[in-house]
């Protein structure tokens, strides 16, 4: 059975609703356009440094964007992530400072690589579930995370620098010009959110969504739930890693800190924090999470006690996050 | 070389240190050498006043790239000062040189920081992990010991000092049987590297730890009873001053090279000690030193350009390069590759005086070894 067929039948379409957000994909699509314009303008109307924070929301918000198609979407909450964020970066390093290639090609390298790496992992980790996943993508990330700080090629815990930007002086331009380097960063992000929201409207968005809801019925009907989960892990690792390569572009720099479970755990808490399964959800929470932390950082030095009193209060008021309970606000009066 | 239009506001100095974190207490100590200087020369530079916009980098490379971000773009600063950790000043070492930003390091030891990740907009006042060590593992060898097993927390500056020592115990007739190595901030428990070091048959451990690490690890040596069995040798980051209430005794008769101590007996050093004593009611320890040499040779820089950053920013380095100066720990000269060399490397011994409080009796000198070679970039 296909997947059309399953969306088109009536059990399908009776899911379906039950698990689409309430607000129309007009009223997403008007959103997220509105969402754009307001961030092509950003720079002209805000200091330097709101605008290198947009970029590190931004950067945050793409990483958390993968992190949302494997947690929100098809239910498999990891806390390995990190792991790809620092391939990202690593990949785009070894490409360019070690091997020599220029960006362009260390880049798509990198992201295929990382896809197969991905795969294989996804492979082992997916035949799990609930909190053995978890803990499973947690020890590989380790391992990777133990080989970063003990290699000596890339440097051990120093990590590598001289990573480039993109070379944009075909439009007269330099990406070392933080406002140009915002406007690439945004590129890139908006790319990455609607191949992201292609794939979750489309009918492999929704058996994932199928295997979040009920697995097993899922795999009555014939579905190959393991392949599915593969390549929800698979994608997920490559949206992380397109992070890591911004991530490393913006500092010029990538250690081993980048693939800290703390990086995962910061970018599932982003997740929660904006709303998971929402497609602008992992944005909102980036935009939440780095700007609240960046306040609480100027205002007192044990910032971390009260950024963890916040998110209580996110999870106790906010059912969803904080763009899943305004949508279920407006789908309430609808 | 044309200056910025005659500025009248402030100078800013944005000044980057783990004021938490096991480097807290060092930091603190820098924190307060580096205002002594500046108020040697009145908080003003030409008739502009300097204002200090502090930054905490955690000791975390990702935290340091987004404070000097701020520091850059929000606070506008006119340069950079201060960076502990060597991780860190490698993390920032590219921004300084993208941004055109004069960074001046005030530990940051490790050897790659002024060799392989060096730029023009990039100076360290203090020295390389090499120039100081090199001659602890010479005098070390020349005591007679044969054998020596190492430790250090693994990251840049541990492995550069570690590194030195290697260099000069082995130059001088030493082995080092085996190297131990702990996650830096990341443990507290030193008991297996330890038992490691105690079975490896060699007659010292030579560390490198500063600190709460330093008190850590010195404790733990002595709880296990390796005092009698294998001595635990460091530098003055293990035995520093500021430690000196947490370690109690375990600080005496501890042998160790330094390149500063309160009883040094120059009228610079004194004068140092003296205002620095007024203050904070407190003998300097070496980070101050360093602390204070950060500033003043901040404060000479600015001097000789009138109070203005000129235009061409790697000319505020190139113009610090060219600085001689005294300074509490001796005579301070720029190599070509922007990095402090060291004058003399004392060997002293902690004691207790006549007043029955702790200090330190000089044993030996030497001068101190140079900069490994390795900076690529053209200056």
């Amino acid at each position: 059975m296909s997947a059309d067929a399953i969306l088109s039948s009536e059990e399908g379409v009776g899911a379906l609703k039950r698990l689409a957000p309430p607000v129309s994909r007009r009223a997403y699509a008007a959103l997220f356009a509105l969402f754009t314009v307001g961030l092509c303008a950003l720079p002209s109307f805000v200091s330097g440094y709101v605008t290198t924070l947009a970029v590190e929301v931004m950067i945050a918000g793409v990483f958390a964007s993968g992190i949302n198609l494997l947690t929100g979407y098809t239910g498999l909450v990891s806390l390995g992530q990190a792991m790809f964020l620092g391939f990202g970066g690593y990949g785009i390093a070894i490409g360019t400072a070690l091997l020599g290639w220029p960006l362009w090609i260390s880049a798509p390298v990198t992201l295929v690589v990382v896809a197969a790496i991905a795969a294989a992992i996804g492979a082992i980790c997916t035949r799990t579930r609930g909190v053995e996943f978890l803990l499973i993508t947690l020890a590989f990330s380790q391992m990777f995370y133990g080989a970063a700080i003990k290699l000596r090629w890339t440097n051990g815990s120093d990590g590598m620098t001289g990573i480039p930007r993109p070379d944009l002086s075909l439009l007269g331009v330099s990406a070392d010009n933080p406002t140009v380097f915002y406007y690439y960063v945004l590129v890139v992000a908006v790319l990455s959110l609607l191949m992201l929201w292609r794939i979750v409207t489309s009918p492999f968005g929704s058996v994932l969504v199928g295997i979040r809801e009920n697995e097993r019925r899922m795999m009555s009907m014939g579905y190959a739930v393991a392949n599915y989960k593969i390549g929800s892990f698979a994608l997920a690792a490559v949206i992380c890693a397109v992070a890591g390569i911004l991530q490393s572009q913006y500092t010029y720099f990538v250690n081993p800190d980048a693939m800290s479970w703390q990086m995962s755990g910061e970018g599932v808490l982003m997740v929660i924090i904006g709303g998971a399964n929402v497609i602008l959800g992992p944005f909102v929470g980036a935009a939440v999470f780095v700007v609240v932390k960046q306040a609480l950082s100027m205002i007192t030095e044990e910032y971390n006690l009260f950024f963890g009193i916040f998110f209580m209060l996110v999870v106790a008021f906010f059912r969803g996050g904080v763009l899943g309970s305004i949508s279920t606000l407006i789908g309430k009066r609808q | 070389m044309p200056t910025h239009a005659q500025e009248k506001g402030a100078i800013k100095i944005g000044l980057m240190l783990p004021y938490k974190g096991v480097y807290a207490v060092p930091a603190e100590s820098i924190d307060r050498g580096f205002q002594i200087a500046l108020e040697e020369f009145g908080n003003k530079s030409n008739g502009r006043p300097i204002e200090i916009v502090r930054a905490d980098d955690e000791l975390t490379p990702s935290v340091g790239v987004q404070k000097f971000n701020k520091f850059v773009q929000s606070d506008k600063v006119d340069l950079v000062a201060g960076v502990v950790g060597s991780n860190v000043a490698i993390a920032i070492s590219e921004l300084a040189d993208k941004n055109k930003m004069p960074t001046v390091f005030v530990n940051a030891f490790a050897d790659e920081i002024t060799g392989k990740f060096c730029s023009p907009y990039i100076a360290r006042t203090s020295f390389s992990a090499n120039g100081f060590e090199y001659a602890s593992g010479k005098y070390w060898a020349g005591k007679g010991v044969k054998t020596a097993v190492t430790m250090g927390p693994d990251y840049s500056a541990g492995r550069a000092f570690i590194g030195g020592f290697k260099r000069g115990f082995e130059d001088n007739g030493g082995k080092v049987i085996e190297e131990i190595w702990t996650p830096f901030q990341k443990t507290k428990d030193y008991s297996a590297a330890l038992t490691q070091a105690a079975n490896s048959g060699a007659q010292i451990i030579y560390a490198f730890y500063a600190g709460a690490e330093a008190i850590q690890v010195v404790k733990q040596h002595a709880d296990f009873g390796l005092r009698t069995k294998i001595p635990f040798i460091g530098d003055h980051w293990v035995y520093d001053e500021a430690l000196w209430p947490a370690l109690g005794d375990l600080a005496l008769n501890a042998q160790h090279v330094a390149t500063h101590y309160p009883s040094i007996e120059t009228e610079v050093n004194q004068k140092f000690v003296k205002a620095y004593n007024a203050k904070y009611k407190q003998d300097p320890d070496v980070s101050a030193a360093l602390g204070y040499d950060n500033g003043k040779a901040i404060m000479l820089t600015l001097q000789k350009l009138d109070g203005q950053m000129p235009e061409d920013r790697a000319k505020f380095i190139a113009t610090m390069r060219d600085l001689t100066f005294d300074s509490p720990r001796g005579k301070i000269k720029f190599n070509a590759q922007n990095s402090a060399l060291l004058e003399k490397v004392y060997v002293v011994e902690v004691v207790k005086g006549p007043d029955g409080k702790m200090q330190r009796k000089p044993l030996d000198q030497f001068p101190g070894a140079g900069d490994l070679p390795g900076c690529t970039k053209s200056f």
